[in-house]
Order: C-alpha cells, then structure tokens, then sequence
C-alpha cells in the first residue's frame, strides 16, 4: 500500500465524459496503460430521530445527529469501512464484507438515507509506480457531480518522503488545478504510515464535498461512451 | 452524465451470495456443561470421536466484550427492537495479531428441532472495533476470558472451554467450577441437515455430558 492522493478535477461546465477523456488522452501520453475498472461507494445511515437525543452536547441544547457512513472499493473487494461520523471524531473501522448483513440488524438505530448514496467509477491505469483512477462522481440517481482522481504511489507509504513526486505527477496531467500544498487530509498524516482506511476517509470527505455542491445546475446528461470510443456528447 | 461501465459492485457480490443462501447466517448449537475433574476424559473421548486423531486438540485464548446497542435515553420504551442488539467483541489473547471477530447473535428460532437453530453473522474487524461501537452508541453489558480447547468433526465445531472474570491478577479466577461443552456448526437458511449430525455427535458424549437444546431466554 502507497500513499493516495484524490484530487477533483474542474468540470465547471459540466462537460463529464468529454473532461474524463481528456485526461485519458493526457495521462495515455505519459505512457499509462488501461488496467480495469473501478469503483468506490458510499452509503450514509442516520441516527433515528428519537434517537439523536441521547447524543445532547451537554449545556448548548441542541442535539446532534450521528452518521454512519458504508463505504466499498473494488480494490479491496473483501473488505467494507465503516466510519461514524460525529462532531470533532471519526472513527473508521475496517470490516469484512458479512458486516454489510450487519446493517438491517441496527435498524432501530440508524436509518439508511437512500438518496445520499454517491459512487466514482472509471477507468484504472498503471504508470510504472503509480496506480491513477480517473472516476465520474455520480448520486445515485444518476445526477453527474463531477470528477474525482485518484492517484497511488506505490513505492512510498509515508506522505512526507514522496509528496514532491506525486505533486509533480499529478500536475503533469491534471495541470495547476493540483495545489503544490498537499491536501489537508494527508498533511494532517504528513508523516505517518498510509493504509486502505486512510484512501477511503479522503473519499468520504470529497463524497461530502460533492453531495454539498449544489453550485451547478441538476440537469444534463451524458451519452453512455465507453472508453475507447469517441464521445459524442455534447455540453449540457 | 453518468458514464455506463460494467464495473461489478463490491456490493453486488454480497447480495447475490444472500440472494443465491449462501451465506452461513444461522447456527446450530447444543449446550452443556462438565465439571473440571471429568474434563480430561472428556477431552479423550472427544479425540476418538473428532477428526485429527493423532495430535492434540488445537487451544484458544480469547476476550469476549459484549455490547448492547440500544436506545438508553428511553429505557421505559416498549417494542420492537427497543431491547437493544447484542455485539460481541472477541479477540484472541494468544494470537494478538489476528482480526478481531464481531458476533451477532438473534433470538433462538422458535420449532421443535434436534438443536438450538439461531440467527449469526461473524465478521472480522479492525482492532478498532471497541472505540467504533462506542462512538455508534453501544455500552459494554459485560465481559469475560474464556480458554479451552477447539475441535472439528467435519463441518461441527466443538469447544471444551472455561469461563474466567477479566482483572489483572495473575492467577485467573474461574466463575464456576466447571467447563462449558458446546457443539456448533453454521450452516446456510436452507440447510437444516446438520442439525441431526450434531444431535447424534452429543449423544455419543453421553453419559460424560448431557448436551441440551438450552433455551437461554428462560435464564
């Protein structure tokens, strides 16, 4: 296990798989090879209302609601992360896959809000040492949201030992929209050893930042292209 | 502007595997109890009858910490699932390096069958499991140590086992003076065969221990 870096990718006119196949023609010149798919979801469960007391911050009156978040990637197909979220703590566990069954069993706690489930897929390439996933961040309704990146480096697992050569990789594809500071995420574990869980808190807080975005218009859709193939969409 | 690629969901796998019962979600279980100075002969009985013969019976170490999940900021409330979800958190004392395991265990099935038939769902966790559930909202009810000893007659588990309270004393402190005897085996929802397996293995132990279809709520 590397170190990972997401990144989003501007798409401010909401050109979708026209921006994507950019990048696969960029990152096709830096000899990457088309290795797969991926995938990455998230499922987020509330506590139950009458629940949510039980969680008062003492002394300020208001109540706060917990949030369970379920999150599965193809590249550990095994495996799903849970991280519960509250004010100031997360904690993210690492589950096998049976604890997804788990689930309907805490129904009396936590509720599973259908319309926040948010998902990337994409292509997976390989360039010698680095592992680069170009994915479209879908809601579950299909509703477009953009464009998420994600680079590993495998050859590292400590951020502060390799973040000038990832910062440079990712801006030789993805140009200067890549802030040369690393990503607060990262910076926070600037030098501490780097896990799938760590991978999969990142993607948790870009889904958030995604299903935040209410900046652009809901409407628009892309042709179904596959890759290989010229897109014939068009702006929506 | 989603774009079509047939990429197979992590999440797909697990539904069809449910979909297609598969997945080993019940347990049936037989229960008895034999005092510590029978347990040698019961150990060698138990070596004749189970498979590997020749080397001696596999031992465990384990903590088990058992969660209750439910709401506590109304604990008058009445029906369904207001008497909370049991967790248990298991991880073995010898083999620190190994996945920590959390149990569900459901109410036993009601019927009349050769063995206790109940819903459960093992799954490994992250050593982090204890600090998660706390954060999920979950309190310990209660924990214990239990060491013994584990065999396998084909697809039945049986443990021979003792219960000890959890301190830092040195010398562990039995709850009784006795071992726990239980036979266990996981089997699917449509797989009920099993059952009269584990009926005739018990019986075979008789008369060293009497292993029974204990119905634990009536405790």
């Amino acid at each position: 296990m590397g170190v990972t870096v997401l990144q989003t990718f501007p798409d401010a006119f909401r050109y979708g798989y026209k921006e994507v196949e950019k990048l696969h023609t960029r990152i096709a010149h830096l000899g990457a090879q088309p290795n797969g798919v991926f995938q990455v979801d998230c499922d987020t469960y509330y506590m139950n209302q009458q629940n949510s007391q039980f969680n008062d911050i003492p002394g300020s009156g208001s109540t706060v609601n917990k949030k369970l978040h379920i999150l599965h990637n193809t590249e550990t197909p095994a495996s799903t992360y849970a991280i519960i979220e509250s004010p100031g703590k997360q904690v993210t566990l690492c589950a096998d896959l049976m604890f997804d069954l788990l689930l309907p069993r805490l129904s009396h706690m936590y509720t599973a809000k259908k319309n926040l489930k948010v998902e990337t897929k994409g292509t997976r390439f390989t360039v010698s040492d680095f592992i680069v996933k170009i994915g479209s961040v879908s809601m579950s309704s299909g509703q477009y949201k953009g464009i998420l990146v994600e680079v590993e480096y495998l050859a590292c697992s400590v951020p502060a030992l390799c973040w000038p050569i990832l910062r440079e990789f990712l801006q030789s594809f993805m140009g200067f929209c890549v802030s040369s500071q690393p990503p607060p995420y990262l910076q926070a574990r600037f030098q501490q050893v780097q896990g799938p869980q760590d991978t999969m808190q990142q993607y948790l807080e870009k889904f958030n930042e995604f299903r935040e975005s209410s900046a652009y218009p809901v409407t628009g859709s892309l042709s179904a292209s596959q890759p290989g193939t010229t897109s014939t969409s068009t702006p929506s | 502007m989603s774009i079509n690629l047939s990429v197979q969901s992590v999440l797909d796998s697990i539904e069809s595997a449910q979909k297609n019962d598969i997945v080993p979600d019940q347990e049936f279980v037989l229960q008895g109890s034999v005092m510590d100075l029978s347990v040698s002969v019961l150990l060698s009985r138990l070596r004749g009858l189970c498979d590997n013969a020749d080397s001696l019976p596999e031992t465990f170490h384990d903590q088990e910490i058992c969660f209750i999940l439910k709401d506590f900021s109304n604990p008058g409330a009445v029906g369904p699932g207001t008497g909370g979800v049991m967790l248990r958190v298991r991880k073995a004392l010898d083999h620190p390096e190994l996945p920590w395991q959390l149990r569900y265990t459901g109410q036993p099935e009601v019927g009349n069958r050769p063995a206790l038939l109940r819903n459960c769902l093992d799954v490994p966790v992250s050593s982090n499991i204890c600090d998660f559930l706390h954060e999920l909202g979950a309190k310990v009810d209660h924990e214990y140590v239990s060491k013994g000893y584990i065999m396998r007659k084909g697809r039945i588990k049986v443990t021979v086992f003792k219960i000890f309270k959890v301190g830092g004393k040195e010398v562990q402190e039995g709850v009784t003076k006795s071992h726990v005897v239980e036979l266990s085996a996981l089997t699917t929802r449509v797989d009920e065969a099993i059952a009269t397996d584990l009926r005739i293995v018990a019986d075979q132990l008789k008369p060293l221990v009497n292993l029974q279809n204990l119905d634990y709520r009536r405790l």
